[in-house]
């Protein structure tokens, strides 16, 4: 027996065949040899297999081969369908143009066989982020996105998990759905975000996105420019700017009239610089006495090198409210746009703002200490008698103080007054030292409090000029002489006449009393008439006591008369009883130059209108009647 | 102008005390207390020194105050010599100026103090002869004797801050109507010069600024005509700079002043024609400045400081 025979008589004997019998094997063989089939069918390449053979998988690119087994091999007479002819005789090619699902069969003398191939594809990748730059580049700002985190999608076809599943991420962490990945975008820069279907062996789709985080500026003011309003002066030392800057102490005040806008200019550091040159707008709101207003600028450009911005002067939304005021610390809460159309706040700026009745008269005069207590004292007034009596609250208490340098302003310490201090700037400019106890000398006194000194011409003078900051034009000064002798003057004035005869302030003892005479003098001064309470003046309780004449202010508005050297007010029915009411306050007789009895008249005696005073206007020497 | 006096002092062996930083050799005389303001004066034989003095006790402070004033030799810390013993009724530092009378006797031209409206009078030993205002209310402050050699006693003073007014002496002595040589605002100082190339008005406006016992001002001199009108454009003296207090007087080629500056001094000699020659010595708290052209043509300043003491120097016309 030759070996062929050997082994199948030793396969018999194995597989239990009895010897001369034809076992399965040797059937199959058989018909093998009589019947060709298909043995096996699948993709060799351009797609993968997830284990399961006849399900494949690729990505819409070229094209993917299906090979077909047959028994005997490379049996002829295989049947295709879904596929194209391929290279091989054996293989047919699918094409993956198309996204889908492909079915390819074949057949040969057997039930047909199958692989079914899906296509995928991978279309689009995209960021949330809200600006869309060139390409794929979107565009969000550090800071300003939701829990510094943008969403990359994917775009498949189709929009499966199956699909999902096998994307490839370069960066990020999974989200909610498997196309979906969460980048961290917490800090400028660019960052490429890509994604990949397929492999290196089926080829790969892959789309990507930029990420362009930028910077978003911050701004800060430094520095504000108001106009419109008016120049204070800084109680003649200087005039204040219309600046607030950033750091300095204490910043000027700043006055208006009431019932306009405040205009303002804003000069703002670029604290963090934006990455891209970008558009902000600025904007400062103030509520200033009840009234709400906002200052918005234009769009402000803002390049990634730039050390400030401006934002030019631009009116107030509102007016200031229409009536007299002093709104001390007045904020203005500055905001800038911020990219996601909300508002960013950047700091308050506060501010001490003066409000006038009306446009000073005298523009390059709005002493600060005057517009100080006349909107303070005057606040809430909106007519100009109302506000010129409240006004006057101002020296009532006598007891002012310069803003300047807050020294008490007095009248007539009697060491301290030099010269001339007739008008409101040399009361505002002087400097002195008040008298000491028991300095007797009429010396400013080294170790005195420093005051600021004037005389009546100079305090009724501030008073017309606090109006005049206010627009009210009404107030005059009036200078008061005695005209002792009975007689009134007759021109021309003599210099005699003016300073011959005075009166006596307050009160003076008379011992014996004093007669009631309107008509000579009975006492002789300092021996029978002597001092006693003094009219407390402004700063000081004890100036002095008799003057040759004085300055009073007088309202043709309010029609009364103003005493701001002693902080008094007198109204009456008749400019006469105004007159009356002023004399029977403010001196008890009057006095003369010159040998005794030089002192004496009873002011008490004598009824109105035989006053034994001149009421003059300074401006034109007329007789206040 | 050549002004006498009949205290005779000659002005020799300065005390050698010099102020650093100046030119000039200051020299100082003791503290003089009370010392409000000094102008100088050449006697027969010498500078005096003039000033006014205040601390001279009442029997209250509200009794008529008396102002003192005394001259000294410039030649030292000689005793004060008192010329004049003023009360006023209310307490302060007058405005004041000296020139000499025929008599060779000092004639101080002085406010009133009145209370607000303050009056002028020239007292010269003998009788106070009142400066009648324009107005009954004008205020009169800041009287200086005309300087030159027609100044003949007559006394420019101004009105409030409005009006530099001339008062000249009639041939009675008395000083008849004010004559207005010069209107403006904030008018601060006024004092006429008779130069040899005709009238000059310096004036000094207030400007805002911070006080050195004034408010410091642009000097201007301003050329009158003989009918005290303008004849020429103002000139600023010292250029633009401001200047608190100046002196000023007549030299034989035009006037020298004078002036306190936020630095120290500084001194302008003004001759016909030609530009302002101009020194500034630096020296702080100066104050109240005096010059005069004494015989032999120098020029002598003096100055007053913070603590009473009065500075002297002299330099060449």
């Amino acid at each position: 027996m030759g070996n062929k025979n050997k082994r199948k008589a030793a396969q018999d004997a194995a597989d239990g065949v009895p010897d001369g019998q034809i076992g399965e094997d040797e059937m199959r063989c058989i018909e093998s040899l009589i019947v060709p089939r298909l043995t096996a069918l699948g993709i060799i390449d351009g797609a993968i297999s997830g284990g399961n053979p006849a399900h494949w998988t690729t990505v819409q690119l070229g094209g993917a081969t299906v090979r077909a087994t047959t028994a005997p091999p490379d049996f002829p007479g295989v049947t295709w369908d879904g596929s194209q002819a391929g290279v091989a005789p054996m293989e047919r090619t699918i094409s993956r143009a198309v996204v889908g699902t492909f079915n390819v069969g074949a057949t040969l003398n057997s039930p047909r066989m199958h692989v079914e191939l899906e296509v995928f594809n991978l279309t689009a990748l995209v960021s949330d982020l809200p600006i869309a730059v060139a390409g794929t580049t979107r565009k969000g700002y550090a800071g300003f996105i939701a829990g510094n985190i943008t969403r990359v999608s994917a775009t498949t076809e189709p929009a499966a998990d199956k699909v999902w599943n096998q994307l490839v991420w370069s960066a990020g962490a999974a989200d909610a759905q498997a196309n979906v990945r969460a980048v961290t975008v917490a800090v400028p820069g660019d960052q490429t975000v890509t994604v990949t279907l397929g492999t290196p062996a089926i080829g790969q789709l892959q789309q990507q996105v930029v990420l362009h985080i930028c910077a978003w500026p911050r701004l800060e003011v430094i520095e504000l420019t108001f106009s419109q309003g008016h120049v204070i002066n800084n109680d003649t030392a200087a005039d204040f700017d219309r600046l607030w800057q950033h750091g300095r102490a204490p910043n000027p005040p700043q006055c208006y009239t009431r019932n306009t806008a405040m205009t303002l200019a804003a000069t703002l550091r670029v604290v963090r610089a934006p990455t891209d040159p970008e558009n902000v707008v600025v904007r400062g709101t103030a509520t200033i006495g009840g009234t709400a207003m906002t200052w918005t600028s234009a769009q402000i450009a803002v390049a990634p090198n730039a050390a400030t911005v401006a934002f030019a002067a631009v009116a107030a939304s509102a007016p200031l409210p229409n009536q007299v005021g002093f709104h001390q610390g007045a904020q203005i809460n500055w905001e800038m746009s911020d990219p996601n159309g909300g508002w960013l706040s950047i700091g308050t700026t506060i501010h001490n703002v003066y409000v006038t009745l009306g446009n000073p008269i005298v523009a390059d005069r709005v002493y600060w200490t005057l517009l100080h207590y006349s909107c303070v004292n005057g606040a809430g007034s909106a007519a100009a008698g109302a506000f010129t009596n409240a006004a006057f609250g101002t020296y009532t208490g006598r007891n002012l103080v310069r803003k300047r340098d807050n020294k008490p302003m007095t009248y007539w310490d009697p060491s301290s007054v030099a010269r001339v201090n007739g008008n409101t700037m040399a009361l505002l400019g002087s400097d002195s030292r008040r008298h000491l106890p028991g300095d007797q000398n009429g010396l400013p006194a080294p170790g005195g409090e420093e005051v600021a000194v004037g005389h009546c011409g100079s305090w009724a003078e501030s008073f017309v000029d606090m109006l005049k900051i206010h627009g009210v034009a009404n107030a005059f000064k009036i200078n008061i002489k005695n005209q002792f002798p009975m007689a009134r003057p007759a021109p021309p004035v003599t210099a005699a006449i003016m300073a011959d005869a005075g009166f006596l302030v307050a009160a003076w003892n008379f011992a014996p009393p004093v007669a009631i005479s309107g008509t000579t003098l009975t006492h002789r001064q300092w021996v029978t008439c002597t001092t006693g309470v003094h009219a407390p003046g402004q700063s000081n309780p004890t100036p002095p006591p008799a003057f040759y004449n004085h300055f009073v202010v007088w309202c043709t508005g309010t029609n009364t008369l103003y005493d701001p050297s002693y902080g008094n007010r007198f109204a009456g029915a008749t400019v006469a009883a105004v007159l009356q009411a002023w004399e029977m306050h403010s001196i008890s007789g009057l006095f003369a130059d010159g040998a005794p009895p030089n002192a004496g008249y009873a002011t008490a005696a004598v009824p109105a209108p035989a006053r034994r005073l001149i009421f003059r206007y300074t401006n034109n020497n007329n007789e206040l009647v | 102008m050549r002004r006498r006096l009949f205290l005779l002092t000659l002005f020799q062996g300065l005390p050698a005390m010099t102020l650093a930083n100046t030119q000039l050799a200051l020299h100082a005389f003791p503290p003089q207390p009370g010392a409000q303001r000094i102008r100088l004066l050449q006697g027969d034989a010498g500078v005096v020194v003039i000033l006014a003095r205040l601390g001279e006790k009442s029997a209250s402070p509200y009794q008529p105050s008396p102002t003192a004033f005394d001259s000294i030799g410039a030649a030292g810390p000689a005793k004060p010599t008192r010329l004049y013993t003023i009360e006023q009724l209310l307490p302060g530092s007058p405005d004041w100026d000296v020139t000499l009378g025929a008599a060779g006797k000092p004639v101080l031209a002085l406010n009133k103090f009145g209370g607000a409206i303050n009056s002028l009078s020239v007292h010269d030993g003998a009788r106070q002869l009142p400066l009648t205002p324009l107005r009954e209310v004008d205020d009169l402050h800041d009287p200086r004797f005309v300087r030159g050699p027609r100044g003949a006693g007559a006394v420019t003073a101004l009105a409030d801050d409005r009006q530099v007014l001339l008062f000249q002496r009639g041939k009675d002595g008395q000083y008849g109507a004010a004559r207005v040589i010069a209107e403006g605002k904030q008018l601060d100082n006024a004092l006429l010069l008779d130069t040899p190339s005709g009238w000059v008005l310096l004036t000094r406006r207030a400007e805002l600024g911070v006080q050195r016992g004034r408010f410091p001002g642009v000097l201007e001199a301003r050329p009158l005509g003989s009918d005290f009108k303008p004849a020429g454009a103002a000139v600023p003296v010292f250029g633009a700079e401001r200047i608190f207090h100046f002196d000023a007087d007549v030299t034989e080629a035009g006037y020298a002043v004078v002036a306190v500056t936020a630095a120290g001094f500084a001194l302008a000699r003004v001759g016909k024609d030609q530009p302002a020659r101009i020194e500034h010595h630096p020296h702080q708290a100066l104050s109240g400045p005096a010059s005069m052209v004494a015989t032999g043509g120098m020029l002598y300043l003096g100055f007053l400081t913070p603590d009473q003491k009065i500075w002297l120097t002299k330099t060449a016309v």
